[in-house]
């Protein structure tokens, strides 16, 4: 469903970073991003490997609300 | 998508084939996408849940935000002005052209062990990101009615050029520009033996490794349907089961690049000979690309301001309506049940579920292939590309077992 979840940056490295978001850690790629990243920021992934967009905390926040019912409930939520 | 990202909240698809003999002699397609997220917007008042709908489903926000605006205009007996259609329909073949841009540069080299092209993908991403900006003042573009267009020609129009240069010099390899476009046979493999982008020597692995006809099945395009007859189905009691698993008349059929340019005369060649494998397929989104500079093209030529058209009321009666897009990967459907101004219905029909259907073009192009014997394809790398090229909008992991 084309869904992108942000992520929250918890280490920068060369041309990388290691993210976070419920509890899962991802380290993805920079290289497709236009925007300087820091620690704290949040990020749109593609394919969980790249950051393509960097987000304000807010709107970040507003996603996370969004999506927040919806974890934890995949046995509901999912086709097999 | 990558080969083996099933995880996260996105959820993902799982692809396990079983090889005897030296054939592929079961495959099995299981989801854990969350199909039924948009069931979040119900409840919610028709505006907000048109602001929610891009956030919720990032990857191709363009699409679904203008599946969701045709959905409920229609339920509303809304309609947008051309004007405002036209920079809708430039901002979705935007998306598509970024989309199908990712797959050609990053993903098809990767499948075949070539370096993907980032900077090239990151300069084009960087020219689409300015778009929407040189349309709508607004950011929140994606309003009911339409909002308010102003659209700056010039600079659109200069974006334009720097687009399809980027796009050609990055895929299509500018040392060959008197083979484009490539509408027949000749010009295409005289491309094909001369180009050096990720794209040509994707393609030339594909035929030096035997996987050209790999993937060849029976399943046909997703035809022109009929709207109500599909807005019905959508609607109906088991309304979720089909969107989970869609057919028209019991059958499946597949949507794409390749569905939209079946008659396309090189793709139509090459059906001939490959019918819809790898090669033909690659072929198509190759093709494609070309097709959305011509389509950004044909819509700016529609562009002009327009006030837009705020809805008044949303306290309209209880009605429903239906909107679709061709997306990048296929046709995507929305159908959404109005009360009263708020939403009490919301169904979504995305690409992905016709081509990783159980039954669909890749369940039935993997069945029966041949893939051990001497010369024969390696599977894992066969199946990857056949599955890329379909492109679900979520990673898949892919388990061979031996019988």
């Amino acid at each position: 469903m084309c869904v992108a979840v942000p992520a929250q940056v918890v280490e920068v490295r060369d041309a990388s970073a290691v993210v976070e978001r419920y509890g899962e850690r991802l380290e993805v790629s920079l290289l497709l991003l236009q925007d300087e990243v820091a620690v704290g920021d949040f990020l749109i992934l593609q394919a969980r490997a790249y950051a393509v967009e960097k987000i304000a905390p807010e709107e970040a926040a507003e996603i996370y609300r969004l999506f927040d019912e919806f974890v934890g409930a995949t046995d509901d939520n999912a086709t097999a | 998508m990558a080969d083996g990202a099933t995880g996260g909240v996105e959820g993902g698809l799982s692809i396990r084939v079983t090889v005897q003999d030296g054939r592929i002699v079961a495959v099995e397609l299981s989801s854990t996408r969350p199909v039924k997220l948009c069931t979040r917007l119900v409840g919610c008042e028709v505006g907000a849940a048109m602001a929610l709908l891009p956030r919720l489903f990032g990857v191709c926000r363009v699409a679904q935000a203008v599946a969701g605006l045709a959905a409920v205009e229609t339920a509303l007996g809304m309609v947008p002005a051309p004007p405002q259609l036209a920079a809708r329909r430039f901002l979705v073949a935007a998306e598509s052209l970024e989309q199908t841009a990712w797959r050609l540069l990053l993903d098809w080299p990767r499948c075949v062990g070539a370096s993907p092209a980032l900077e090239p993908l990151k300069r084009v991403r960087q020219l689409l990101s300015i778009l929407p900006l040189k349309l709508f003042p607004d950011r929140a573009w994606h309003r009911i009615g339409g909002a308010r267009l102003a659209p700056a020609r010039m600079d659109l129009a200069t974006m334009l050029d720097q687009l399809q240069l980027a796009i050609h010099q990055a895929v299509c390899d500018d040392a060959t520009r008197n083979d484009w476009p490539l509408t027949d046979r000749r010009n295409f493999e005289r491309w094909l033996r001369r180009a050096s982008t990720p794209a040509a020597l994707t393609l030339r692995c594909l035929c030096e490794q035997g996987l050209a006809d790999f993937g060849r099945g029976t399943v046909e395009a997703l035809p022109a349907f009929d709207l109500a007859v599909l807005e019905r189905r959508m609607a109906a009691a088991d309304g979720d089961a089909f969107c989970a698993r869609p057919d028209l008349d019991g059958a499946v059929h597949e949507t794409g690049a390749l569905a939209r340019l079946w008659v396309h005369p090189l793709i139509a060649d090459l059906r001939a000979d490959h019918g819809n494998g790898l090669l033909t397929r690659w072929a198509a989104r190759w093709v494609e690309l070309d097709g959305l500079l011509t389509e950004l093209r044909r819509q700016w030529v529609r562009l002009e301001e327009h006030p837009g058209s705020p809805m008044e009321q949303t306290d309209a009666g209880v009605s429903a309506g239906f909107g679709f897009v061709e997306s990048a990967r296929g046709r995507l459907c929305h159908r959404v049940a109005v009360a009263v101004g708020k939403v009490t219905d919301y169904k979504i029909l995305a690409p992905t579920e016709w081509n990783f259907h159980p039954e669909g073009p890749l369940a039935r192009g993997l069945a029966g292939a041949r893939v051990a014997e001497a010369g024969a394809p390696p599977v894992r790398r066969a199946v990857t590309l056949l599955a890329t090229v379909l492109d679900p909008c979520v990673g898949f992991e892919l388990v061979v077992e031996e019988s």
